[in-house]
């Protein structure tokens, strides 16, 4: 599902961020990028959710090299994934019109992308705070809807960009858990976070981003 | 055309305080630009046409290069005696025009039936090359443009162009600032950039065409107060309708252009994905 192989990335001054990258995540699996403050953690995610063009290397999901699409196929490739942003902030309305937003923009009619935001709400449990402002919801509560926002359009991956941050050890559990219910067995997620690892991400796979590059543990 | 009108409602909702008085000032700033533009055309320019600017008591006549200043004091002086002559006053060549060579007499007849009898007694005199008579009714100001009044307004008409997309950058991008989470989102889900720039284009054609309505209403208003009564500015309707059309078409454009122009603004590094 995800092969990432000989992955190479410089800022523009020079300095190396990843450096042979390799990588694969079978369909359906669920991997935890483990790695310090600024080890790349985040670059790589927004490389493989074809934000950003590679440099040098080859990034193939669902079968394509990101590298070689054209716009229109990177788009319809994003369009099939779901990105929880590091530091996710929400947008300034209601809970319901967060998601209502992603998926009226994404060519939803009202009443269709009605009935997916429910259903998304209701996969983190947010249903009952469709209707609060999404600036007055707690750290937690904001993570779960950015993970509703990244589930809404029924993502074949799901990258998370250390959406624990923030949160205490309970929390994190609590969100993990809502992870680990999203990996049904079809979803392929990879959690990217500075740890440490919670009972329910301890059962994935782990890898360790050192040096700017994918080491097992 | 769904996420269209979607976005398009979402932008128009996002205008907050500051980008709202930027828009409100680019709108009026595209009016003062429309209504120099339609300046141009409706007002005639003083000068070789000046009769057709005085009112119809009035007549110019024109006198001969050839005339020495005594025969202009006599003629001056039997013209001023005359029973349907009011005032006369003398302008010199130069006052007129530097290229022309002879003065004229600027000659007030006692009522408007009396004028064009007088200006073709006038035009009988010796010494006397022409004689115009004024065609605006008595009362209205005689509207021209002189030359420096439309090198001027040419100067209004790039001061207001430039203002126009000043503010317009500069609302766009208040508006975009307000608007950065949900660019960002939609970067991220797989947006493409043609679902993000029409509406900023819109929008910026609803400016265009919100200042091309005041000004088609203004100059109709302008017409049924001013323009009607005087013939001397030939505002009629469909010379109005024809600068009226045009002016909305030149809004529209200046609208849409502005709203690429705000469009453009989305490649800035505050929109990217991933700041």
């Amino acid at each position: 599902m995800i092969q990432v192989s000989e992955l190479h990335y410089s800022t523009e001054d020079g300095i190396k961020i990843l450096e042979d990258v390799h990588l694969h995540v079978d369909r359906g699996e669920s991997v935890v990028l483990l790695g310090p403050p600024s080890s790349g953690k985040s670059l790589l995610l927004a490389l493989l959710a074809a934000v950003i063009a590679p440099q040098r290397g080859q990034i193939l999901v669902h079968g394509r090299n990101v590298a070689r699409l054209s716009r229109q196929k990177i788009l319809e490739l994003q369009r099939r994934i779901g990105f929880y942003p590091q530091g996710f902030s929400p947008l300034p309305r209601t809970v319901l019109d967060n998601v209502l937003f992603k998926l009226r923009v994404l060519g939803e009619v009202r009443d269709q992308a009605q009935e997916k935001a429910y259903v998304a709400l209701e996969a983190v449990g947010m249903i009952r705070e469709q209707a609060t402002d999404a600036e007055d919801l707690s750290p937690v509560e904001r993570a779960k809807l950015g993970l509703a926002l990244a589930v809404c359009n029924a993502p074949l991956v799901l990258l998370l960009d250390d959406p624990f941050a923030g949160l205490d050890p309970a929390e994190q559990e609590e969100l993990d858990a809502l992870v680990t219910r999203f990996h049904d067995g079809r979803s392929t997620i990879v959690v990217a976070t500075r740890g440490p690892l919670s009972h329910a991400a301890a059962a994935s796979r782990t890898l360790r981003l050192v040096d700017g590059t994918v080491v097992s543990p | 055309m769904n996420e269209f009108l979607f976005l398009e409602r979402e932008l128009l909702g996002a205008i907050r305080t500051r980008s709202g008085i930027l828009f409100s000032l680019a709108i009026l700033s595209l009016f003062l630009f429309l209504a120099a533009f339609a300046s141009f055309y409706l007002f005639p320019t003083a000068g070789g046409t000046q009769g057709a600017m005085l009112t119809a008591d009035r007549v110019v006549v024109y006198l001969s290069p050839r005339l020495s200043t005594a025969a202009i004091d006599d003629l001056f002086a039997t013209i001023q005696e005359r029973s349907d002559v009011r005032e006369v006053r003398f302008e010199f060549a130069t006052q007129v025009t530097p290229t022309s060579t002879g003065g004229r007499f600027l000659v007030r007849a006692t009522s408007a039936a009396a004028a064009r009898g007088l200006a073709a007694a006038l035009r009988a005199m010796s010494g006397v090359d022409g004689a115009e008579v004024g065609t605006a009714a008595i009362g209205t100001p005689g509207l021209a443009l002189s030359r420096n009044a439309r090198i001027g307004l040419l100067c209004g008409l790039l001061v207001s162009a430039c203002a126009f997309l000043f503010l317009t950058r500069r609302g766009f991008r208040a508006l975009l600032h307000t608007f950065r989470n949900e660019i960002r989102l939609m970067r991220l889900s797989g947006v493409s950039e043609r679902t993000m720039y029409p509406p900023l284009v819109v929008l910026g054609l609803l400016m265009g065409a919100l200042a091309s309505v005041v000004l088609f209403v203004g100059l109709y208003v302008f017409q049924a107060t001013t323009g009607g009564a005087n013939p001397a500015l030939p505002l009629t309707t469909p010379r109005l309708i024809g600068v009226g059309l045009l002016s909305v078409l030149l809004g529209l454009l200046m609208g849409g252009l502005s709203g690429l122009f705000g469009a453009s603004y989305l490649t800035a590094r505050p929109f990217d994905p991933l700041p």
